[in-house]
C-alpha cells in the first residue's frame, strides 16, 4: 500500500499540470492582496516605517497596530474579485492535476497491471486518498501563500474584537477561538478547507461510472458545486450557507452549522459511491 | 536547470523569512501586552505609568453593575446596535429615536 | 444512461450560470427607482432582519428585496423617522463594499466653546467629563439628480477637517438647520484613535439638495486623560480581553 501511495502521490504532485495550477493559484493569491483595501493599509504602514509624512499623520493618530490577519484574503469575501473568482473555479483547479488519471488508466490498460499486482481494493483506496490529498492541497495553497504575503506586510498578532475590523462576530463559528488563539483557528480553517475541497474533488471519482469523457469529468465537481451554491443561495435564499461560501468559516454562523454539516455528509456519502460500484465495474 | 530553480527557491524562501522576521520585529508591536502596576510604558511622545486599576472578571463586573443599578444602554434608551439585532422588524417598535 | 447524465449536467450548468449572472448583475438589468415613488398598498413587512438593515455597508435594496425595503421606509416615514442607506456609488474607489454615493461635504467653519446648552443625542455621554465643545458647521450636497438616502458619519467630518486636534472628542448631537428629523444608531466601533464613538445621522437628501447642520462634539482640550468608561474596553496596550469591562484611569508620568 505504501508503494502504491508513493507512486500515486508522485504522479499527482510532480507533473506539469500541478505546477501550472500552483502558478495560477499564486496569481490569485497575489492578486487578492493587491486589489483589496488591505493593500492600502499595508502600503500606509510601509510608508510610515520609511518616514513618509502623510502616512505618519494617519498612523500616529491610531493607537493600534494593524495585523496580518486583518488583511488576509478571506476577510474581504465577495468584495474581493480575485478571491471570489478563485472560489468559484476552485474545483476546476483542484481536479486538473490528478482527477482524470483513473479514466486514463482505464483506457490505457494500466489499471489491469495495478490490479493484478496490488488488488482492486488497495488501488481504489489509493486513488481516492491521493485525489483527496491533491484537491485539498490545491485548495489551501493560495490561502497559505496569501497569508505569507500578508505576514510580510504587517506583523502577526492577535485580532482585537472591539476595533470591529474583523468579520468574525459573536454569532460566527469559533469566534472566541479567533480572538484568543488565532493560530489554532487558522489550523482549523485550513483543515476544513482541505477536507471539504478534497471531498468535492473526489466527486469526479464517484461519477466515473456515469461519465466516460475526460473533459466532462473535469467539469463534474465544478457543476455540482456551483449549481449547489446557486440553488441554495438564490433558490432557497439561504445565502452564506452553501459550500462555496460557508467553507470560509468566517462567514459561517452557529445557526447554519447543521445545514452545512448536512451538505458535507451528503458529499461524503456521494464520494463513497465510488467504492460501492467497484464490484460491478467491468475492466 | 533544476539546480538553478532550487537555488532560486531557496533564495526566495530566505528572503520571505527575513522579511517576515523584520516586520515582526521592527513594526510597532501587534501583541496584546499585559502590563503591571507601576510599569512604565513608552509611547512615541510621552510615557505612561499605570497608577491604579481594578480588574474584574466578567461575573464580578456584572454584579457590580447590578449593585450600582447601571443598565445596559440598549435597554435603558431603547437603542438598537449591530450585535444585538435578532428580532424581525415587525416586532421592533424601537427603531432608534423618534424626533 | 451516460448521455442522460451528461445532458442533465450541461443543462444544470447553463441554468446555474444564468441564474448566478442575473442575480449578481441584477442592477444592470433593472432600472433604479425613485425613493419618492412608494406604493402604499399591499406592503409585506415580514422579512429577516439579520443581514440587512443595520449593517452599514450592505445594500439594503438587494438584501431585503425592493418591495420590503420600500415598505420599511414607508413604515418608518409614517412615524416621522427616516432611515437611510447609502446606495452604491460608482465613484468610490478602493473600498468596494463600502457603498457611498457622491455627496459634497463642505465644512464651513468650526469653533471651540466653553459651554453648550443645546440638545444632546447621545445621552450616555457625561458632558461634565469634557471641558470644551467643538461646534462644526457642515453643508452636505447631494450630487445625484435623484433622491437619495444618506448616512452622515462623523469620520467624514474629520477627514475633511484639517489642522485641528481631533484626538479627544465625543460626538453628542446633530443640529439640522431645517430641524428635519433623523434616525441615528450608535456605531460601536470604539477605537482609541478618537477615544469616543462614531455616530450616524441618517437623512434623506433630495436630488441636488443641500442640507446644513451643525455637529456638536464634546471635546477634551486639556491634559491627556483616558477615560474609557464602562463599555467594552479592549485595547492593545493593556492586555484586556473582549467582552470584559474595565475602568482604567491613566496619568501622564510625573
Amino acid at each position: 500500500m505504501r508503494e502504491i501511495m508513493k507512486i500515486e502521490l508522485k504522479r499527482a504532485f510532480i507533473n506539469t499540470k500541478f505546477y501550472i495550477v500552483v502558478f495560477v493559484s499564486t496569481i490569485f493569491a497575489i492578486g487578492s492582496f493587491f486589489t483589496t483595501p488591505g493593500f492600502t493599509i499595508a502600503k500606509n504602514w510601509f510608508l510610515y516605517m520609511n518616514g513618509d509624512l502623510d502616512a505618519s499623520y494617519i498612523i500616529e493618530k491610531c493607537d493600534y497596530s494593524d495585523v496580518a490577519i486583518e488583511i488576509w484574503m478571506p476577510n474581504y469575501g465577495a468584495s474581493s474579485k480575485f478571491y471570489f473568482l478563485w472560489l468559484i473555479i476552485l474545483p476546476l483547479l483542484c481536479i486538473i492535476p490528478y482527477g482524470i488519471t483513473y479514466i486514463e488508466d482505464k483506457s490505457s490498460g494500466l489499471i489491469n497491471q495495478y490490479i493484478i499486482k496490488i488488488g482492486k481494493g488497495k488501488y481504489y483506496v489509493s486513488k481516492f486518498i491521493t485525489l483527496f490529498i491533491s484537491g485539498g492541497t490545491i485548495a489551501t495553497l493560495p490561502l497559505f501563500i496569501n497569508l505569507i504575503i500578508c505576514s510580510m506586510a504587517l506583523p502577526f498578532g492577535l485580532p482585537v474584537r472591539s476595533t470591529q475590523f474583523y468579520p468574525v462576530k459573536e454569532y460566527n463559528l469559533f469566534s472566541n477561538l479567533y480572538y484568543q488563539n488565532i493560530v489554532v483557528y487558522l489550523m482549523l480553517y485550513f483543515l476544513i478547507y482541505f477536507v471539504v475541497y478534497g471531498l468535492i474533488t473526489c466527486l469526479a471519482l464517484a461519477f466515473v461510472y456515469f461519465e466516460e469523457n475526460k473533459y466532462m469529468l473535469l467539469l463534474v465537481p465544478f457543476i455540482i458545486y456551483f449549481s449547489e451554491h446557486v440553488i441554495i443561495s438564490f433558490g432557497f435564499n439561504r445565502y452564506d450557507t452553501s459550500l462555496l461560501l460557508a467553507t470560509n468559516i468566517i462567514n459561517l454562523r452557529y445557526e447554519n452549522i447543521l445545514f452545512y454539516l448536512l451538505q458535507i455528509i451528503v458529499l461524503f456519502l456521494f464520494d463513497f459511491l465510488f467504492f460501492f460500484r467497484i464490484r460491478r465495474d467491468v475492466i | 536547470m533544476k539546480k538553478v530553480l532550487k537555488i532560486i527557491v531557496v533564495i526566495i524562501c530566505f528572503l520571505v523569512i527575513a522579511r517576515i522576521a523584520y516586520v515582526n520585529i521592527a513594526y510597532p508591536a501587534a501583541d496584546i501586552k499585559i502590563i503591571d502596576e507601576d510599569e512604565i510604558f513608552d509611547l512615541k511622545n510621552f510615557s505612561l505609568r499605570l497608577k491604579e486599576y481594578d480588574i474584574y472578571s466578567k461575573e464580578e463586573w456584572k454584579q457590580k453593575l447590578e449593585n450600582e443599578n447601571i443598565e445596559l444602554e440598549e435597554e435603558k434608551y431603547n437603542v438598537i446596535y449591530n450585535m444585538n439585532l435578532k428580532t424581525v422588524l415587525l416586532e421592533m417598535e424601537i427603531i432608534g429615536f423618534i424626533f | 444512461m451516460n448521455k442522460i447524465v451528461r445532458i442533465s449536467l450541461i443543462i444544470i450548468l447553463i441554468v446555474s450560470v444564468l441564474v448566478f449572472v442575473f442575480n449578481t448583475f441584477e442592477k444592470y438589468f433593472k432600472e433604479d427607482t425613485n425613493v419618492n415613488e412608494i406604493n402604499q398598498e399591499n406592503i409585506e413587512l415580514n422579512f429577516d432582519y439579520k443581514n440587512s438593515i443595520v449593517d452599514y455597508y450592505s445594500n439594503p435594496v438587494k438584501d431585503m428585496g425592493e418591495k420590503n425595503y420600500k415598505a420599511y421606509q414607508e413604515k418608518l416615514m409614517g412615524e416621522d423617522v427616516y432611515v437611510c442607506y447609502s446606495l452604491e456609488s460608482p465613484e468610490e474607489k478602493g473600498y468596494s463594499d463600502y457603498k457611498y454615493y457622491p455627496v459634497r461635504i463642505n465644512i464651513t467653519d468650526y469653533e471651540i466653546v466653553d459651554s453648550y446648552d443645546g440638545k444632546i443625542d447621545e445621552k450616555w455621554v457625561d458632558i461634565s467629563d469634557y471641558d470644551k465643545f467643538m461646534l462644526v458647521n457642515i453643508e452636505i450636497t447631494n450630487l445625484y439628480d435623484k433622491d437619495r438616502l444618506y448616512v452622515l458619519s462623523v469620520n467624514e467630518v474629520i477627514h475633511y477637517l484639517e489642522g485641528t486636534e481631533l484626538d479627544r472628542y465625543s460626538l453628542i448631537a446633530y443640529n439640522f438647520e431645517d430641524n428635519r428629523p433623523y434616525f441615528y444608531r450608535k456605531d460601536i466601533k470604539e477605537t482609541m484613535k478618537n477615544n469616543g464613538q462614531y455616530y450616524y445621522g441618517e437623512i434623506i437628501l433630495k436630488a441636488n439638495e443641500t442640507v446644513k447642520l451643525q455637529a456638536v462634539m464634546a471635546y477634551r482640550g486639556g491634559d491627556y486623560n483616558f477615560n474609557i468608561g464602562e463599555w467594552v474596553v479592549e485595547h492593545r496596550l493593556f492586555g484586556e480581553r473582549a467582552n470584559s469591562n474595565y475602568k482604567i484611569y491613566l496619568y501622564k508620568q510625573e
